[in-house]
C-alpha cells in the first residue's frame, strides 16, 4: 500500500507463465453511487475484498450487481465513491482510470470472441492489449505463454479453431483465456456461466477458482444464484435494489443474516417470534440462544437444518406436529409441517430419516437464531 | 404431410413464381438480345464514338466518389446515432433516414432553385451523397445497436487503445453492412437520371435517354444500356467476394449508454444533421422562398396540378398492386421451401433491384413493340413497370414475415385437417397481411417519385407530378415546378417519418 499509483506499466511478457509479478491487490469500494438515465442504480454501495480471494456478489436481477462490476471495470462512470485496487485509485473524486489502463480482466455472460479470429488469435488479441503488438523476435515467448493459458484452461488441440466451431463451455474458456493473457491484476466475472449446463458450469468454476490461485488474481464474480454464490466465493456480497445488503464469509452470512429479506435470499429460513431476555428467546419450538443481547417480544431466524425432526415414540421433540409435504433432494428432504395451532415448519432431514406425509412427529431447535427485523 | 410438403413445392405454386420471375427477366432479356442484335462490329461501333469512353468514365467516377464519400459519412453518423447519448435520440434517427426518401431530381432542384448556375460534377457529388448516405447508416447502425459495446468493451477491458479497437472490433462487425449499403448506394447513383441530369452531368443514364429519343442509331440506346447493366452487374459480384463468412454474434446490450461530453454531443448531432440539411434542408428553403414570391402562385395552374396528382396517385396504386400480386407468390416460395427451383426463381425476381429505371424502361419499350404494340405507350405498360421495377422490395418485406410464420403454427393446422391451400390463405397469408399492406404502400410511395422509365413509357400527354417537375426544371422554370415539388416532397416524407427506425437504446435504461 505505501507504492505510488503505477498504472499498467507492462511487465516483461518473457514472464508470463512465470508467477513472479505483482502480488494479488486487494479491492475497496467506498460509498459508490451510479445512475444511469433518470435511474439511481447504485446507492452508496461498499464492498471489500481481500487479496487473492474470489469475491461473489449476489442479488435479484436489477439489483445493479452488474452495474458494480462495470464500475469496476471502469465502463460505467460513478457519481460519487471511491474504487481502489490495489494501492490504485481507479475511481475517486477528480480522478477516472480509463478501461484500457486499469489492468482488469474482465469476462462478460457472453464470451463475445472475436469470430474473424482463431482461438489463438482471439487469445493474443488479449495480449496484444497489456503488452502491444508482439515483435518477430517475441513471437516464440508470446506463442508458449498463450500454450500454457491454453493448457490452464483445458483447451489443447483448439489453437486453430474458429469460435463458431466452439461449444457454449469451449467458447467461455477461450475468453477466459484470453483476458488472462492481459495479465490482469484483478479479474472480473459477470454471470460468466449463466448460459452453461449445470455440469460444465461446475467443472469451470473450479477452473476459475484454481487459475485465480495459480496467477494470483484478485476476483470478483456475479451471479443470480445464491447456491452458486455461497458454494465459489471466499467472500459473498449480497445486494438488494442497488445497496449492499450484508457480506462476509459464505458461512458467516448463511448463518447470521442481517435481515429477513437476507435470510430468505440465501435459502430456506424459519420465522419464529417470542420473548427474548438472558441471552435466549422462548418459542413453540423451545427456548433457543440468541447472539444479541436483546430483550423483549423478538422476530429471529433458523435454517431448517435446525430443525430437528422427532419420529412418533422417540424422546426429545418439544413441538407436536403433522408432515404435510415432503421434497426429496436425493442427499437430503425438505419436510413441511404444521403443528396444532396451524403454524407452518420446514425442517431439512437426512436422506435416511425422510418421515412420510401424515406422520405425527416432534420438533425441536438445533443451535443459535439471529434476531431480524 | 406437412413435412413432404416443405420440401418440394407445390407445382402451380411453382408456375406462378416463375411467371412472376419471367416478368422480372424480360427487360434485362430485351435490351440484351437488342446488343447481340447489334452484333460485335454495332457494338464496337458504339465504343468507337467519340462521347462514350466519357461516359463510362464519369458514370464509374461519380458513382465509385459518392460510393467512398457515402460509406465514410454513413459510418460516421451511425457511430454518432448509436454510440453517443444524444438528446431526443429519435428523432434524430428518423432523421438520418429522412434523404432516402427524397429523390435526387427533388433535391437538385432545390439546390439549383437556390443557385441556378451550379452544374458539373461536384453538384452533383454533394447531393448524391447526401440522398445516399442513409443507405450506409441504416444497416451500419442496425448492426452497431445489434451487436451492442460488448465487443468493443472487452477489448478496452483488455487494454486496446481506440484506433485498435475500431480496427480490430468495431470495423469487422459493421463491415458486411457497410458494404452492402454501399453497394446500394453505387447502384442507385450508377442508375440516378433526374439528378444527374438537372446538373447536366453526362453519364450513362442520360445519355441512354437522349440515344433513345433521338433514334437514329437502332442499337446505340440499348448497348449503353447493356453497358450500365455489366457495371452494375460487376460490383455486385465484386461485394459478394468480399462479404464476410464470420458473423458477429448478437450480444446483450449493457443498460445505459454512458454520458458523452457536450462537445462530442455537439460534434455528434452536427454530423447526423449536415446530410439531412444537404438533401432537405436546402429543397425546403428554396420551396419557401419561392412560394413567398406571389408570383409563382398566380402561375399555379391547380387544374393541371390536380390532374397530375391524380394520375400519379392512379397509376401508382396499380403499380403497387401489381407488385404486391407477383411478390407474393414468389415470397411463399422463398420462405416456406429450400431447393434449387426455388433459389433461382427468387434470384430472378430480384434481379430488377440492380436494374436502372431507364433500363426497365428501354428493355419494357422494346418488348411491348416486339410482342403487344397496342400497350406501347400505353398506361398498362407503365403500371407492369412499377410492378416489375418494384416488386423485389415487396417480395424482401412480405417474405420477411412470412419467414416469421412458425411452422408449428401451419402444422397444427395440417394436423386440424386443412389442406395445404387453406393453410396457407388462413395462417401463412393472414398473419403476413399486414407485412403485404405496408409493401404496397411503400411499393405505391416510390412508385410516385419514379422518373426515368416513367418519361419512356407514360402515354403521351399524360403527366405525374415528377414528370411535372422535371419538365419545368429542365427549362428553368423554377417557380413554376414549385407547387409539384411540394407535392412530391409532402408525398416523400409521409412513410419516412412512419417507418424510421426504433432506437430501443434510447429508451430508458432497465437497471
Amino acid at each position: 500500500m505505501t507504492a505510488a499509483p503505477t498504472p499498467a506499466s507492462a511487465p516483461d511478457h518473457t514472464a508470463a507463465g512465470s508467477h513472479a509479478q505483482d502480488p494479488a491487490p486487494p479491492v475497496k469500494v467506498r460509498d459508490l453511487s451510479v445512475t444511469l438515465g433518470t435511474t439511481h442504480v447504485l446507492k452508496g454501495v461498499d464492498l471489500d475484498i481481500p487479496s487473492g480471494d474470489l469475491g461473489v456478489i449476489v442479488g435479484p436481477s436489477g439489483c445493479g450487481k452488474s452495474t458494480l462490476l462495470r464500475a469496476i471495470a471502469g465502463l460505467r462512470t460513478p457519481d460519487s465513491g471511491t474504487i481502489t485496487v490495489g494501492a490504485m485509485t481507479v475511481d475517486g473524486p477528480d480522478v477516472h482510470v480509463p478501461t484500457r489502463r486499469r489492468r482488469i480482466g474482465w469476462v462478460p455472460q457472453e464470451a463475445t470472441l472475436l469470430p474473424q479470429l482463431t482461438v489463438g488469435e482471439n487469445i493474443a488479441f488479449g495480449h496484444e492489449g497489456a503488452f502491444g503488438r508482439t515483435k518477430r523476435k517475441d513471437r516464440s515467448a508470446r506463442q508458449e505463454s498463450i500454450d500454457v493459458l491454453m493448457e490452464a484452461t483445458g483447451l489443447e488441440g483448439l489453437h486453430d479453431r474458429y469460435p463458431d466451431q466452439l461449444s457454449g463451455g469451449q467458447a467461455q474458456r477461450v475468453a477466459l483465456a484470453r483476458t488472462l493473457a492481459a495479465r490482469p491484476r484483478l479479474l472480473l466475472l459477470d454471470e460468466p456461466f449463466a448460459a452453461l449446463d449445470p455440469p460444465l458450469r461446475l467443472g469451470l468454476r473450479d477452473v476459475v477458482r484454481d487459475l485465480l490461485h495459480e496467477f494470483g488474481i484478485t476476483g470478483i464474480m456475479v451471479t443470480h444464484d445464491q447456491e452458486e454464490a455461497l458454494t465459489t466465493g471466499d467472500v459473498v456480497a449480497i445486494m438488494r435494489d442497488g445497496v449492499m445488503e450484508q457480506q462476509g464469509a459464505p458461512a458467516a452470512v448463511y448463518a447470521h443474516p442481517a435481515s429477513a429479506w437476507a435470510a430468505s435470499f440465501l435459502g430456506e429460513a424459519v420465522f419464529l417470534t417470542g420473548a427474548a431476555h438472558d441471552g435466549s428467546v422462548t418459542t413453540p419450538l423451545g427456548s433457543i440462544a440468541l447472539e444479541q443481547p436483546v430483550t423483549g417480544d423478538v422476530r429471529v431466524v433458523i435454517r431448517p437444518e435446525q430443525v430437528v425432526v422427532h419420529p412418533d415414540g422417540v424422546m426429545g421433540g418439544v413441538l407436536p406436529a403433522t408432515v404435510t409435504r415432503v421434497r426429496f433432494g436425493g442427499h437430503d428432504a425438505l419436510v413441511e409441517l404444521v403443528a396444532g395451532d396451524g403454524t407452518t415448519y420446514l425442517s431439512r432431514v437426512h436422506a435416511r430419516e425422510v418421515p412420510v406425509v401424515g406422520d405425527q412427529v416432534t420438533l425441536s431447535v438445533l443451535g443459535d437464531a439471529v434476531v431480524v427485523d | 404431410m406437412s413435412v413432404r410438403a416443405a420440401s418440394r413445392p407445390p407445382a402451380p405454386l411453382v408456375a406462378v413464381a416463375g411467371v412472376a420471375a419471367l416478368l422480372a427477366a424480360i427487360p434485362l432479356i430485351y435490351v440484351v438480345a437488342r446488343t447481340g442484335a447489334a452484333g460485335l462490329d454495332g457494338i464496337a461501333a458504339v465504343w468507337e464514338r467519340p462521347r462514350v469512353p466519357m461516359l463510362v468514365r464519369n458514370t464509374t467516377t461519380l458513382g465509385a466518389s459518392v460510393a467512398v464519400a457515402s460509406l465514410v459519412s454513413g459510418i460516421a453518423v451511425a457511430v454518432a446515432l448509436t454510440r453517443v447519448r444524444l438528446p431526443a435520440p429519435r428523432v434524430f434517427a428518423a432523421l438520418t433516414a429522412l434523404p432516402l426518401a427524397v429523390p435526387s431530381y427533388l433535391a437538385a432542384f432545390g439546390w439549383l432553385a437556390t443557385f441556378p448556375t451550379i452544374h458539373g460534377f461536384w453538384p452533383a457529388w454533394l447531393v448524391l451523397t447526401a440522398t445516399t448516405t442513409p443507405y450506409v447508416t441504416l444497416p451500419v447502425a442496425a448492426s452497431l445497436r445489434q451487436h451492442g459495446a460488448a465487443h468493443a468493451e472487452l477489448a478496452y477491458s483488455l487494454g486496446h487503445s481506440r484506433w485498435r479497437v475500431f480496427t480490430a472490433v468495431t470495423w469487422p462487425s459493421i463491415r458486411s453492412a457497410a458494404f452492402a449499403g454501399t453497394l446500394l448506394v453505387f447502384l442507385y447513383v450508377i442508375a440516378d437520371f433526374g439528378g444527374v441530369s438537372l446538373f447536366r452531368y453526362p453519364v450513362l443514364s442520360t445519355a441512354i435517354h437522349q440515344a433513345y429519343g433521338a433514334s437514329f442509331d437502332r442499337y446505340y440506346a440499348a448497348v449503353l444500356a447493356a453497358m450500365l447493366v455489366l457495371l452494375a452487374l460487376v460490383v455486385l459480384w465484386s461485394e459478394r467476394r468480399v462479404r464476410s463468412r464470420h458473423h458477429f454474434t448478437v450480444t446483450r446490450t449493457a443498460p445505459g449508454t454512458p454520458a458523452s461530453s457536450p462537445a462530442k454531443r455537439l460534434l455528434a448531432m452536427g454530423a447526423i444533421s449536415l446530410g439531412p440539411v444537404l438533401a432537405i434542408g436546402v429543397p425546403v428553403f428554396a420551396l419557401v422562398v419561392r412560394l413567398l414570391q406571389a408570383q409563382s402562385v398566380r402561375e399555379t395552374d391547380l387544374g393541371r396540378l390536380t390532374e397530375s396528382a391524380v394520375t400519379t396517385l392512379t397509376v401508382s396504386v396499380a403499380g403497387a398492386v401489381v407488385a404486391v400480386m407477383l411478390a407474393i407468390p414468389v415470397a411463399t416460395l422463398a420462405a416456406k421451401y429450400r431447393g434449387r427451383l426455388a433459389t433461382l426463381i427468387e434470384g430472378v425476381s430480384s434481379l430488377p433491384l440492380a436494374l436502372p429505371g431507364i433500363v426497365v424502361g428501354l428493355g419494357l419499350v422494346y418488348f411491348s413493340l416486339r410482342t403487344v404494340p397496342a400497350i406501347y405507350q400505353n398506361a398498362v405498360l407503365l403500371v407492369v413497370a412499377y410492378g416489375i421495377m418494384f416488386m423485389p422490395k415487396a417480395i424482401g418485406t412480405i417474405r420477411a414475415a412470412m419467414e416469421r410464420v412458425p411452422a408449428e403454427l401451419e402444422n397444427v393446422a395440417t394436423t386440424l385437417g386443412y389442406r395445404p391451400l387453406a393453410v396457407w390463405w388462413k395462417v401463412t397469408a393472414r398473419l403476413a397481411r399486414p407485412a403485404a399492406i405496408t409493401a404496397g404502400l411503400l411499393v405505391a410511395v416510390i412508385a410516385m417519385k419514379e422518373l426515368p422509365a416513367t418519361i419512356m413509357l407514360r402515354p403521351t400527354g399524360t403527366n405525374t407530378l415528377a414528370i411535372d417537375l422535371w419538365t419545368r426544371t429542365e427549362i428553368a422554370e423554377y417557380g413554376a415546378a414549385v407547387p409539384y415539388a411540394l407535392a412530391l416532397l409532402v408525398i416523400a416524407m409521409v412513410p419516412a417519418i412512419a417507418l424510421a427506425p426504433r432506437t430501443p437504446r434510447a429508451a430508458a435504461p432497465t437497471p
